[in-house]
C-alpha cells in the first residue's frame, strides 16, 4: 500500500459518515413514522373525503405555485446575476425576507397587506383572504424567495461571456436570454422549480393563518396534520404525513428523472 | 418564439390546475342560492362539531362552513370586516368577553363545560397530587398565557399549589392538545388537560385530583354582530345548544353538557 | 476596416485612454501587451459589449460607436471559447445563420464548408463537453465566421494550447488571413505569434498605445 494511501482512506470514510449520519436521522424519522402508525390508519386516511380533498388541493396548488414562482424567479435571478444597479443590496436583503421570517408572520402580514385600501381593491375581483388563491398566494410568498436564490446561482454559474458572443452573432439581449442563458440554465429552473414545489407541499404557517384551515375549502395535507394533531388524533395525523411524504417523494423522483434525462443531452 | 413556447408551456400547465381547482364542487363559486353560515371553531372542538354541522346541515338544508384554528387566530379572522363570519366559538368563554367588549359578538349560549384532569399513559398507576409534585415524573403543562387550561389552572389552584405544580412542570405547551400528544408520545409522563378531550383515547387514563376540581371552564357559541346570515346562524345556535342535538353530540364525545351561563 | 479614434474607457482601477488605430479591410492585426494591460476590454468595447467613455468607433467607415453588438458585423471568439454549451457543434456553426432566419438549406451548406476547412466534420453532433482545447478554438471561430463578418476579433486564441495543437491553429489563421476577406484584430501576450501573423502590430502598455520595434 502506498504511504498516505491509508490516510485517504480514512477521510473518504469520515465524509462518509458524516453525510451518512443525515441521511440516517431521515430515514429514522420515516420508519418510526410508519412504525407509529398502521396501514389501516393509512388506509383510512384516504378514503377520508377531507384528505382526499387536502392531497388534491395541495398537488394543485402546490404545482400552481411552482410555476408562478418560476415566472417571477428566473428574472429575478438573473437580473441579480447579471446586472449592477442601485438597491441591489436593498433588493437581495428584501428576497431574503420570506426565507427567514417565521411562516406565521408572514401570514400575518399577509393578512394586514389585504386589509390595506388596495388589498381590499383586489379583492373586489378575486378573494384571496381564507380562500383558494389566498392558499396559492401564502404559499407563493415563502417559495419564490427560495426559488429565486436557486436561479440566482444558476445564472451566475454561466459563463457571460457565451451571451456576449451570442449579442455579436446577432442576437437581441432577449434573444441571447432565450436560446443561450435560459437553456444553459435549465437544470436550474428544474432545481428552483422542484424546489418551489417542495415548499409549496409543505408550507403551513402562512396558509393557516391567510388562507384559514376551512375543510373542503382551504384545507391543504399539512392543515389535516395540525386538526389531527390538534385534536390528538396522532395515528391519523402521521398516516397523512406519510401519505404526503410518498407523493412527495414519487413527485420529485418523477421529475428528477426526467430533469436527468433532459440535462443528458447538454 | 421561444419565449412564446415557454411561456405557453407553463401558462397551460398553470391553467391546468386552476381548471381542477375551479372545477372541483368544494372549491367552485358555490351554490349561492342555498344559506350558508360561517363558524369559527376551536380547532379542539374539531370532533363533535364535525358532526354536528353534518346533521344540522342534513336537518335543514343550511350549509356550515367550519373554520378550524387556534382561538387567537380565530379572533383575529373574526375582526377581519371583509370576510364576515356568523359564529365564534372559541375553546374558552374569554374570547367571547373580548369579543363582547369589543362589540364583534352578541351574548354567549354556554355548551360544554370542561374541568382539568391529570393524564398518564396506561398501564401507569394513576398519580397523587404528591406524586406529581414530586420531580420524579416528568410533567406538561399548557400555558397558562396562550391556553385557557394552563390560566384556570394557574387562577384556580392554592397559592402552594400552584407553585409546586409549576416547580415540577418539565415543559409548557401552547395548546391543551400539545399536552396530550406529548404525553401520547411519551415526551413526558403526565400532564393537566381538559377530560373532554381523553374520551377518544383509550390509551389514557384521567386521574381527577381534589386540588384540581376547581380548575373548570365553560365553552361557548356567540353569534357575530355582523354575520351575513342571522336566521340561519341563531338556528345553528339553538341547534348546538339543544340537548337532543348538539348535547346529544358533545356528550358521546365526552363533554359535560354546560348549566346556564354564569359570572365565574 | 477597423478605426478607433481617441477612445477612452474607464474600468475600476485601469483604465484605456488616447487609443487611435487604424486596420484596414482584409489586413491581419495583432495587439500585444502584458496581461491586464486592458486588451480584452478593448475587444469588447469593438464588439459593441462594452461602452467607451470617450470616442469612436468606426466599422467599415461608419460610425459604430452606439450601435449594439448584433449591427456592428463583428466576429468575436473569446479566450475560453465560450461555447454555447447545451447546443451541438452543428448548433452552434448554424446559430448567426438561424439567428438570422437564413433558409435551412443554405445553413447546411455554410456549416458543411466551415466544418471541412476547420477540420470539424467529424464533431458535428458532439456537445462542447469532452473536446480538446483546439477542437473548441476552431469550433468558436467557425461559429464566429459562420455569418461572414467583416471584422473577427480574437482573444488570445493560441495560448493555452499545446504546440501541436498551435500550430494546427496558426495553420488556419494563415489561411484566414491570406484569403483577405475579414479585417482581424488579434490580441495576445505572445510575441513570437504576432511575428508569425500580423500584416500589421500595436502594443498597448499602462493602458496606451506604445510603438512596435519591428514591422513587417
Amino acid at each position: 500500500m502506498p504511504p498516505g494511501h491509508a490516510r485517504d482512506r480514512l477521510f473518504v470514510l469520515a465524509v462518509a459518515l458524516l453525510g451518512g449520519l443525515y441521511v440516517g436521522l431521515i430515514a429514522a424519522l420515516v420508519f418510526a413514522d410508519a412504525a407509529y402508525t398502521s396501514s389501516s390508519a393509512v388506509g383510512r386516511a384516504l378514503e377520508d373525503p377531507n384528505v382526499r380533498f387536502a392531497i388534491r388541493l395541495s398537488l394543485l396548488s402546490s404545482t400552481a405555485t411552482a410555476v408562478l414562482a418560476i415566472w417571477v424567479a428566473v428574472p429575478l435571478g438573473y437580473v441579480l446575476a447579471r446586472f449592477q444597479f442601485p438597491g441591489k443590496i436593498l433588493a437581495d436583503a428584501l428576497i431574503d425576507i420570506p426565507i427567514v421570517l417565521p411562516p406565521l408572520v408572514v401570514g400575518v402580514s399577509l393578512l394586514i397587506l389585504f386589509r390595506t385600501a388596495a388589498g381590499r381593491w383586489v379583492e373586489g375581483f378575486l378573494p384571496f383572504t381564507y380562500a383558494v388563491p389566498g392558499v396559492i398566494l401564502a404559499q407563493f410568498t415563502v417559495a419564490a424567495a427560495f426559488a429565486a436564490r436557486t436561479m440566482r446561482v444558476a445564472f451566475e454559474q454561466i459563463n457571460p461571456r457565451a451571451e456576449a458572443v451570442a449579442l455579436t452573432l446577432g442576437c437581441s439581449r432577449a434573444g441571447a436570454f432565450w436560446r443561450v442563458a435560459l437553456p444553459e440554465a435549465r437544470r436550474g429552473v428544474l432545481a428552483a422549480a422542484t424546489m418551489a414545489w417542495a415548499r409549496a407541499l409543505g408550507e403551513f404557517g402562512p396558509v393557516l393563518v391567510f388562507a384559514g384551515a376551512t375543510r373542503m375549502k382551504t384545507e391543504v395535507l399539512p392543515t389535516t396534520v395540525y386538526l389531527e394533531m390538534s385534536v390528538g388524533n396522532l395515528e391519523t395525523a402521521i398516516a397523512v404525513s406519510l401519505v404526503m411524504v410518498a407523493v412527495a417523494g414519487a413527485v420529485l423522483l418523477v421529475v428528477r428523472l426526467a430533469g436527468a434525462g433532459a440535462g443528458g443531452r447538454a | 418564439m421561444r419565449a412564446l413556447h415557454w411561456f405557453l408551456g407553463t401558462a397551460a400547465v398553470l391553467a391546468g390546475c386552476f381548471f381542477f381547482l375551479q372545477s372541483d364542487p368544494g372549491l367552485g363559486p358555490g351554490d349561492s342560492s342555498k344559506p350558508r353560515i360561517v363558524v369559527l371553531c376551536a380547532a379542539g372542538l374539531k370532533g363533535p362539531l364535525e358532526s354536528i354541522a353534518r346533521s344540522f346541515e342534513s336537518d335543514t338544508g343550511i350549509a356550515v362552513e367550519l373554520d378550524f384554528g387556534g382561538s387567537q387566530t380565530l379572533f383575529a379572522r373574526l375582526s377581519d370586516p371583509h370576510r364576515p363570519a356568523d359564529v365564534f366559538l372559541p375553546a374558552d368563554e374569554s374570547y367571547i368577553r373580548i369579543a363582547r367588549e369589543k362589540a364583534l359578538v352578541g351574548g354567549g349560549t354556554a355548551l360544554v363545560s370542561m374541568q382539568a384532569v391529570v393524564i398518564v399513559r396506561k398501564p401507569a398507576s394513576p398519580p397523587t397530587w404528591a406524586d406529581l409534585t414530586s420531580g420524579r415524573l416528568r410533567v406538561a403543562q399548557a400555558d397558562p398565557s396562550v391556553a385557557a387550561v394552563g390560566r384556570r389552572t394557574q387562577e384556580a389552584l392554592a397559592p402552594a399549589d400552584w407553585r409546586a405544580l409549576n416547580a415540577a412542570t418539565t415543559v409548557y405547551k401552547p395548546t391543551v392538545s400539545d399536552v396530550l400528544n406529548a404525553v401520547r408520545l411519551g415526551g413526558v409522563d403526565a400532564g393537566v388537560v381538559w377530560d373532554a378531550i381523553v374520551l377518544p383515547h383509550p390509551d389514557l387514563l384521567a386521574v381527577h385530583l381534589p386540588q384540581l376540581a376547581g380548575v373548570t371552564a365553560r365553552v361557548e357559541a356567540a353569534v357575530a354582530v355582523k354575520g351575513p346570515n342571522p336566521h340561519a346562524t341563531e338556528r345553528f345556535v339553538r341547534y348546538l345548544a339543544d340537548p337532543t342535538r348538539g348535547g346529544a353530540a358533545f356528550r358521546t364525545a365526552g363533554y359535560a353538557i354546560a348549566g346556564p351561563a354564569t359570572a365565574r | 476596416m477597423i478605426e478607433l479614434t481617441d477612445l477612452a474607457v474607464r474600468q475600476g482601477a485601469f483604465a484605456l485612454d488616447g487609443i487611435s488605430f487604424q486596420i484596414e479591410s482584409g489586413q491581419y492585426a495583432v495587439l500585444t501587451g502584458q496581461t491586464g494591460a486592458g486588451k480584452t476590454t478593448l475587444l469588447e468595447v469593438v464588439a459593441g459589449l462594452r461602452r467607451p467613455s470617450r470616442g469612436i468607433v468606426r466599422l467599415n467607415g461608419t460610425d459604430a460607436t452606439h450601435f449594439p453588438p448584433r449591427a456592428r458585423g463583428v466576429g468575436y471568439v473569446p479566450q475560453d471559447g465560450a461555447l454555447f454549451r447545451t447546443m451541438t457543434v452543428q448548433e452552434q456553426l448554424a446559430f448567426a445563420l438561424t439567428v438570422r432566419k437564413v433558409p435551412t438549406r443554405d445553413v447546411a451548406v455554410r456549416v458543411g464548408e466551415l466544418a471541412e476547412w476547420l477540420g470539424i466534420a467529424h464533431l458535428l453532433n458532439r456537445r462542447p463537453a469532452g473536446l480538446s482545447g483546439g477542437e473548441t478554438q476552431r469550433v468558436a471561430l467557425g461559429r464566429a465566421l459562420a455569418a461572414k463578418p467583416n471584422v473577427l476579433l480574437l482573444d488570445e486564441p493560441l495560448s493555452a494550447q499545446d504546440d501541436e495543437t498551435r500550430a494546427g491553429l496558426t495553420e488556419i489563421l494563415l489561411q484566414l488571413r491570406n484569403a483577405r476577406q475579414t479585417s482581424v484584430l488579434h490580441i495576445t501576450h505572445n510575441r513570437a505569434e504576432a511575428e508569425a501573423l500580423a500584416d500589421v502590430r500595436f502594443h498597448l502598455e499602462k493602458g496606451r498605445l506604445a510603438p512596435v520595434n519591428s514591422r513587417r
